[in-house]
């Protein structure tokens, strides 16, 4: 039976209350303060429906209520064999998260690199991340975002110190797996990168059960200092039966050089909302994303990049491959304050339909306050060109052969711009198998 | 930059050149809005009762809506009940010549560029020209109607041709298809009708003129045009108004429905008084627009060229139902000082095999904000549907700002759709070029914007070219970014 989103809101709202009094003790008085804030914003908006202009395409809520059991137990019992679900070969500082809840994390960490549960600091560390947690957070206008600052139960705090390159990547897997029901997941991550370092991070999803819905709430905030560089790598891969919402916020300072993709290949519905500031003179960022999704799936891959500071450079490309009753979603916002002069913005989003129940829907949306400016944004939507496919065949490939290369060009595009060997190496070889057998 | 600056501020303090007020006596509805107000507009107009019924569902539909926000425009409130609804020149009944028009009308309209003798001698036109939404005069019925071409005042059309008027009303722009619409299907005081039959081709270009005259009215007017199987027609709108301090409201509702294989071109050059430069005045243009290419092979193509109003709020848009058809929007929107324009199209596919194309050019300068927001959509039936998008924008001054919310929806893989946006401001370097060949800054700003919108002006037919090009000039003049 489903229930309404009134009936989903008032239980996360009445629950609230014996949730932040169990945690008691084990919180400061600011995170106490933040959470009760959150749960207001969140109370007042309520679960976003499609009349929601940010939700219009994504019918989220409609799919919570229809597959959210509020009195399932949330299982945590079974640690099961995690270490085959890692990535093969990925090496790294590990921190695997299994139904929200940490499992396992890498030892004997490098010097200047500092990683720590969020929900176990004492107050001296909440004190001095006072201008840092949940200030990029957009829960005043996000119920999701909301929703995971009033009740994260778990979540890193990743510390790079200044002048360091931290040599491996730092690999965070949330893995679930649904074995006793429905479960719903609100994870955390506040992440910090002193000035002149680099570090690359990885983040994994994966479903370990697809036959239960899971639920899961993770929300970011990223901070780059001056002169960093940061390589931040998202994969949503095996996710089918997961319901996700992702948000990421991050703030760039002078000189700071952000490389971010994203890549989704499953997931009953998954909405990433990837927003980045640049508060310095200088910044690159490199923003790129790939879905590919068959089945009923459903991706939504929300951008903003806000340019407020001048001399600035941005570049953004999203491509999708939406095969069978699939429905894809791209929403780039760029924003030009009137402060930020000399900016260079472009954004591209491109898209290949296979089926005829497939659609995409797509809204790149350009905002300019400032006149010195090079901003552009191109979107297309359109299938395999027949002229391509006719080469190739002339060239003794057979017709499913020559899509899937045409295909498995389109993707990797995307993919050569990874700069983790291992990783590239991997998600190349989890699409080709799919490419090369889509039938249209 | 400082030059640039300089020039660009002198282009943006020209005047509104269209501003005088024409005294002419009117006969005016009391303020405000109510059931009582629709009855009086419908009695006066002698109209038969289903109009009547018509316009008082759509006023309790109207009722029941409410003001939509979603625009990115700010203005005051607007006080409905502080608006005339019907206001008209004193005039005999009908006019038989253009010799029985009031010679202070005959003046406005000479003022205005359109002397209505002229029209008739030389450049053959035929034009309708509406004053305070009460259409009062229309030349060259006689010779159109030889071909069965009905062109007339709308009044004339819900009397004379009642079937074809009944037939087509609300069939593309439903009555209760949005506030504005809504409002202006309950208090339409008059329009443009005009039918094309089948297989003919319009020998002249069709005309109306707007011009709002009395103070504290609003102008609710409705063009309807209708082309038969095989025929064409190019069909062009201007508009004016005079200054004032006080805002007016213009909602006006365009429908076109063109049949298999005929071909309808529709051209504004809108030039409402925009306010003064702190933004004081000027026109509410709220206008819905749109175009049914309702049989196979038919073509619809609007062009437009927004230089006034201080808040344009308008999305012509083509719904592609005929197999085959084609949908066009050509756009220039300038906006200067506090003007403020949120306009676009939509397409929406569903016949096979059906093209549409986007072209608008933004140009925004001084303090204002212009807005690109449109649609294309490509239903499941839509067979090899393609679509090409462009939206440019060209900044002037540091205090203005350009938007675009494109939307795109694909239900059908075999569509082929491309969108593409820029922003940029006039290059130093094609600046420093035309410097270089003896070309001042301001011509050089003129030349590049004119360069910049050819691609729209062209598009135009003549005679609106010519007009729209001076306007541009005009509305830009001492704007050099």
């Amino acid at each position: 039976m489903s229930i309404t989103e009134r009936e989903l809101r008032d239980y996360f709202t009445g629950r609230f209350e014996s949730f932040n009094q169990g945690l008691n003790g084990n919180q400061s008085l600011e995170i106490k303060e933040l959470r009760q804030k959150a749960i207001g914003a969140f109370a007042k908006q309520g679960f976003p429906l499609t009349k929601n202009e940010e939700y219009k395409y994504t019918p989220l809520t409609k799919a919570l209520l229809k597959s959210l059991k509020l009195d399932a137990p949330v299982n945590s019992e079974t640690i099961p064999t995690c270490k085959q679900h890692l990535i093969p070969e990925l090496e790294g500082h590990m921190l695997v998260y299994l139904n929200g809840k940490l499992a396992y994390r890498s030892e004997d960490l490098p010097e200047g690199l500092e990683i720590e549960q969020l929900d176990r600091l004492d107050q001296t560390q909440i004190s001095e991340l006072k201008n840092h947690l949940a200030t990029l957070s957009n829960y005043q206008s996000d119920a999701f975002a909301a929703l995971n600052t009033a009740f994260f139960q778990s979540g890193s705090l990743i510390k790079i110190a200044a002048n360091i390159t931290i040599d491996k990547p730092i690999i965070i897997y949330h893995f679930s797996d649904g074995q006793s029901g429905t479960i719903y997941t609100q994870t955390r991550h506040l992440i910090m990168v002193g000035k002149n370092s680099r570090a690359t991070l990885v983040e994994v999803n994966k479903n370990l059960n697809p036959e239960h819905q899971t639920f899961y709430n993770v929300a970011s905030e990223v901070f780059l200092e001056e002169d960093t560089q940061l390589h931040y790598y998202k994969t949503q891969t095996e996710c089918s039966g997961s319901i996700i919402v992702d948000n990421t916020n991050i703030n760039q300072k002078d000189r700071s050089h952000l490389y971010c993709t994203t890549v989704t290949t499953s997931g009953t519905i998954i909405r990433n909302n990837l927003n980045v500031t640049i508060n310095g003179e200088y910044c690159e960022s490199y923003i790129n994303g790939l879905y590919l999704v068959n089945g009923k799936d459903h991706i939504d891959n929300h951008t903003t990049v806000d340019h407020r500071i001048a001399n600035s450079y941005s570049n953004e490309l999203y491509k999708g491959i939406i095969d069978d009753a699939a429905t894809g979603v791209f929403n780039g916002k760029i924003f030009v304050q009137p402060d930020a002069q000399k900016t260079n913005a472009f954004q591209s989003n491109k898209n290949l339909l296979l089926s005829d129940k497939a659609s995409m829907n797509t809204k790149p949306q350009l905002e300019i306050w400032a006149d010195d400016v090079k901003c552009s944004h191109g979107a297309t939507t359109g299938q395999i060109d027949g002229e391509q496919v006719f080469y190739l065949r002339s060239r003794g490939l057979d017709e499913q052969q020559a899509k899937g290369l045409l295909l498995y060009a389109f993707a990797t595009e995307l993919l050569d711009r990874i700069s983790l060997p291992v990783l590239k190496d991997y998600l190349k070889e989890s699409i080709s198998d799919r490419l090369y057998s889509c039938e249209s | 930059m400082s030059k640039d600056n300089l020039i660009l501020d002198k282009l943006t303090s020209s005047e509104y050149k269209y501003g005088f007020e024409t005294n002419i006596e009117n006969d005016s509805a009391p303020k405000g809005l109510n059931e009582d107000i629709v009855r009086l507009i419908s009695s006066k107009k002698d109209e038969p009762e289903w109009m009547l019924e018509w316009r008082l569902k759509a006023f309790k539909k109207w009722q029941s809506l409410t003001e939509p926000k979603w625009p990115n425009v700010k203005y005051p409130e607007i006080d409905y009940q502080n608006i005339i609804y019907y206001s008209a020149p004193k005039q005999q009944v009908s006019l038989d010549s253009l010799d029985d028009v009031d010679p202070e009308l005959r003046r406005t309209f000479e003022k205005l560029g359109i002397s209505l003798d002229e029209q008739k001698r030389l450049t053959g036109v035929a034009v309708d020209a509406i004053i305070d939404s009460v259409s009062v005069a229309t030349t060259f019925k006689d010779k159109l109607a030889e071909l069965g071409i009905i062109f007339c005042s709308f009044n004339e059309a819900v009397h004379n041709h009642p079937d074809l008027v009944r037939k087509y009303m609300g069939s593309v722009v439903p009555m209760n298809d949005n506030y504005f619409a809504t409002l202006n299907s309950a208090v339409f005081s008059d329009g443009s009708f005009c039918y094309i039959p089948k297989g003919v081709r319009c020998p002249m270009e069709l005309s109306t003129y707007f011009r709002i005259n009395a103070a504290n009215t609003g102008q609710f007017e409705r063009t309807l045009i209708i082309a038969e199987e095989g025929s064409y027609v190019s069909y062009l709108e201007g508009c004016t108004a005079p200054s004032r301090d006080e805002n007016q409201l213009h909602a006006a509702i365009v429908e076109i429905i063109a049949a298999k294989n005929a071909e309808i071109k529709y051209s504004t050059v809108q030039n409402w008084y925009p306010g003064n430069k702190e933004g004081v005045g000027g026109v509410y243009n709220f206008v819905t627009k749109r175009g049914l290419c309702e049989g196979n092979g038919s073509k619809i193509s609007w062009t437009q060229v927004e230089t006034g109003s201080a808040i344009t709020w308008k999305y012509p848009s083509c719904i592609l139902k005929g197999d085959n058809s084609i949908g066009e929007f050509y756009s220039v929107a300038v906006t200067n000082n506090m003007q403020q324009a949120d306009t676009g199209s939509k397409m929406i596919h569903i016949g096979k095999n059906t093209k549409s194309r986007i072209v608008s050019k933004g140009v925004s300068a001084g303090s204002s904000q212009n807005s690109y927001r449109g649609l294309v959509q490509v239903l499941p039936r839509a067979v090899n549907a393609r679509n090409f998008s462009q939206c440019d924008s060209l900044l002037m001054g540091d205090k203005c700002g350009a938007h675009t919310f494109p939307y795109i929806e694909t239900r059908n893989s075999t569509a082929h759709i491309e969108h593409e946006a820029t922003t940029s401001k006039i290059g130093e370097d094609q600046i420093f070029y035309c410097n270089q060949r003896g070309i001042d800054t301001e011509d050089a700003v003129a030349l590049i914007v004119n360069g910049y919108c050819k691609e729209v002006l062209n598009k135009l037919p003549m005679e609106f070219a010519v007009e729209a090009q001076k306007l541009l000039a005009l509305t830009l003049e001492g704007s050099v970014g």
